[in-house]
């Protein structure tokens, strides 16, 4: 009885961080698909248009803090959710802002949970 | 910041917004000021000014129903909307409205692809599906048809074709709105019509054929005010499997004009994709003798100059779809024709490659001859690439455009009309004390629209960033406008700050277009809720706001 008790607690507990886990892996996966739909063309790798060495968000980033960051979002250590909410509502410079039906708050959570996932590695 | 709607009270506004949360939900309507930030233009001339375009809220619905809805309680407390796709309209006025404190109705949610077929070549969408969107949809399921995408691949195919935007791969598909296949509208009192073989329950070939049976109302949809477009079909390219380009340089200035009867051919026989044109003597305007030539249309001297320095006065580049051989057939008979019409034409193969091309191929542009051309949107794949011109750079790693605006002038497709428009738009920029970003002698057609050629001009306007100096910016394209249109030249979009100025162009038999279109108006939306004001068309309801920017 007790032992039952207590195995039933340790697999509760076990079931109850795979469900947090894989939670987070969620949140992670549909973070970077926000990500890849909405920021992706501007704030990815690769070259830009017109001979420009890097992608418009890439590139900006890396002029404006001469190379003092790293020019991708997701390597910056100093991104976080209140920076990203504040540039993506109110936009930036040549950044518009995007609305709430294109990404709601909880996507730019979600977004910034990739980027700690990726800066973790 | 937060706006009314004209003549509605804080109490009225207050319980149409509780309908609407009724309608689409508590989340997807959205009154702060914060929300609403998104809303602006952020490009906007009249940024933070009293005047600046700001809806009084949004909702986002996510069904046809829900659109009926809100059309419905708009009608009842006669509240102005503005409706937008994806809402990227930037260049011309971004998402905001006509009216000041008009709802705006965000359609972006849905995002749904309901169908896309590679045997028959058509898709059918919902507003809020992206360019971007609909290219990945295709490519997760293999499908062989491209999208013609304009240069910024976030906007939408029904938002872009609603604007009459384009793009750049064969004609019939660079012209968005042509290109488009049937159409499902909410029409202002909340009906749901649907045109060509829609108006057939039963039909199969909504997509494939537009003109139904009667007049065909689609028109009154692209750029206009008649309802709320909720579906749309687009005819596909299919894939094309081999790919090529091709370069032709003519030495003369006066060469440009066989030049262009000469492409103009190719073109109507369907055997080339988009030209580019471009002059070839930038690189000169650093000599003072050559500029001084280029600015007062000396030909002979530039001429001259131009066979000094041993460059072509002009370029074209042409690209070809189709098969190896039949791309290289269509090539060697381009070369054919321009060498039999311009003594001295030169050519450069450029690359011949199987489609679809690698990322690498995409990205290369410089081999084997300096390309002005974005490969991407050459070969339907949708990029945010061009962002860049809006943005620092290294030259400049402080500032960027705080202010977009897009004025394109329709021009003849001739180089007569090309060498007329130059000296036009040169006198005028004179008159108006508005320089060019080069001189106007070198200044080339954009051939977007298979049989129009377009011309930038207004750019110069913009001395600064201070309200005042956008505001007299804003004078001087209005008198720019005006200017065009005595000499012919209209221009094809405008930000709703310029609207009414653009519509006053269009003038024949004291503006009987207007006249036509604003009967119907009145006829079809007698409350004048949908987008009352755009491309100048205003409903007896909100007459008295006709030309209201002009006077601020
Ligand atoms: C650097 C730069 C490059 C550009 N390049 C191009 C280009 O290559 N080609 C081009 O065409 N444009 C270009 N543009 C202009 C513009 O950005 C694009 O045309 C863009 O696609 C338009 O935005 P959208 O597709 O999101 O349409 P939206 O903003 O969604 O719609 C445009 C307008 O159409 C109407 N509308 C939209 N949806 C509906 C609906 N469902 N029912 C009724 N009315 C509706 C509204 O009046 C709306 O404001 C460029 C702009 C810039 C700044
Ligand atoms: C059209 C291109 C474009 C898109 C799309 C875009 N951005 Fe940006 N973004 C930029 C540019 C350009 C800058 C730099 C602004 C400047 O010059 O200060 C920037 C800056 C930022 C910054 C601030 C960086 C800093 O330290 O200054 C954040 C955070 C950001 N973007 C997040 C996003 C997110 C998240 C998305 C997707 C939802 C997104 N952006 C989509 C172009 C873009």
């Amino acid at each position: 009885m007790r032992i039952g008790r207590i195995t039933s607690i340790l697999f509760l507990s076990v079931w109850f961080n795979q469900m947090a886990w894989g939670q987070d892996d969620n949140r992670i996966a549909h973070g970077k698909r926000v990500f890849e739909r909405y920021c992706t063309l501007c704030h990815g790798e690769g070259l830009g248009a017109d001979g420009a060495p890097m992608l418009p968000g890439t590139h900006a980033i890396y002029i404006k803090y001469r190379g003092e960051v790293p020019p991708l979002l997701q390597h910056r250590s100093d991104v976080n959710i209140e920076l990203v909410k504040t540039v993506v509502r109110n936009g930036l410079a040549s950044m518009p802002p995007f609305r709430q039906t294109e990404v709601t708050d909880s996507d730019l959570e979600a977004i910034v949970a990739w980027f700690d996932s990726v800066a973790d590695e | 910041m937060a706006v009314l709607p004209p003549n509605v009270s804080q109490q009225q506004f207050d319980t149409a917004i509780d309908r609407l949360k009724s309608v689409v939900g508590d989340e997807w309507v959205f009154t702060s000021d914060a929300d609403i930030h998104a809303y602006r233009d952020h490009f906007s001339y009249i940024k933070d000014e009293p005047n600046e375009l700001i809806p009084c809220a949004a909702v986002g619905p996510d069904s046809v129903e829900q659109v009926q809805a809100i059309v419905r309680i708009a009608n009842e407390f006669q509240i102005p909307l503005y409706s937008i796709s994806t809402g990227k309209n930037f260049a011309y006025g971004g998402p905001s409205p006509n009216v000041r404190g008009s709802l705006t109705v965000d359609l972006k949610r849905m995002d749904r692809v309901l169908e896309v077929d590679d045997k028959r070549n058509f898709a059918l969408v919902e507003p809020g599906v992206s360019y971007i969107d609909l290219y990945n949809y295709i490519q997760e399921r293999g499908l062989k048809v491209w999208i013609d995408t304009p240069d910024p691949g976030w906007g939408s195919p029904i938002g872009n074709a609603l604007d009459h935007g384009i793009g750049y791969t064969l004609g019939p598909y660079r012209d968005h709105f042509s290109a488009h296949c049937g159409m499902e509208v909410v029409l202002p009192d909340g009906e749901i019509l649907r045109t060509g073989m829609g108006a057939m329950p039963a039909s199969d070939s909504w997509q494939e054929y537009k003109h139904g049976f009667g007049p065909d109302p689609a028109g009154l949809f692209g750029q206009g005010n008649f309802g709320i477009v909720t579906k749309m079909g687009f005819r596909l390219m299919p894939q094309p499997e081999h790919w090529r380009n091709g370069l032709i340089t003519v030495p003369r200035r006066r060469d440009f004009i066989p030049m262009v009867d000469t492409v103009n051919y190719l073109t109507d026989l369907g055997m080339i994709g988009e030209p580019w044109y471009s002059g070839g003597l930038q690189a000169l305007m650093n000599n003072t003798e050559f500029a001084e030539a280029a600015n007062n249309f000396n030909e002979e001297e530039m001429d001259r100059q131009a066979l000094a320095a041993g460059l072509p006065s002009w370029r074209v580049e042409l690209q070809f779809y189709g098969s190896e051989g039949t791309t290289l057939a269509n090539w060697e008979y381009a070369k054919e024709l321009m060498a039999r019409n311009i003594p001295g034409v030169q050519f450069t193969d450029g690359e011949s490659l199987p489609v679809p091309l690698t990322d690498e191929q995409i990205q290369k542009s410089s081999t084997p001859y300096e390309s002005s051309m974005r490969r991407n949107i050459t070969q339907g794949r949708p990029g945010l690439g061009i962002w860049y011109m809006t943005g620092r750079t290294d030259f400049n790693p402080n500032a960027w455009n705080e202010t977009h605006i897009g004025l394109f002038s329709l021009v003849g497709r001739s180089g007569e009309a090309v060498f007329k428009a130059q000296r036009d738009f040169a006198d005028i920029s004179k008159r108006l004390d508005m320089p060019g970003f080069f001189p106007n002698s070198l200044a080339g057609p954009v051939n977007w629209y298979q049989n129009s050629f377009l011309m930038g001009n207004g750019f110069g306007a913009a001395k600064g960033n201070s309200p005042q100096q956008k505001k007299d910016a804003t004078i001087l394209l209005r008198r720019l406008l005006e200017e065009n249109a005595k000499l012919g030249y209209g221009d094809y979009r405008a930000p709703p700050i310029l609207q009414d100025d653009v519509a006053d162009q269009y003038s024949f038999n004291n503006n009987i277009l207007r006249r036509f279109n604003e009967k119907l108006k009145n006829a079809i939306d007698p409350n004048g809720i949908i987008s009352p004001g755009r491309a100048g068309i205003w409903p007896e309801a909100y007459a008295d706001l006709r030309g209201s920017h002009r006077e601020d």
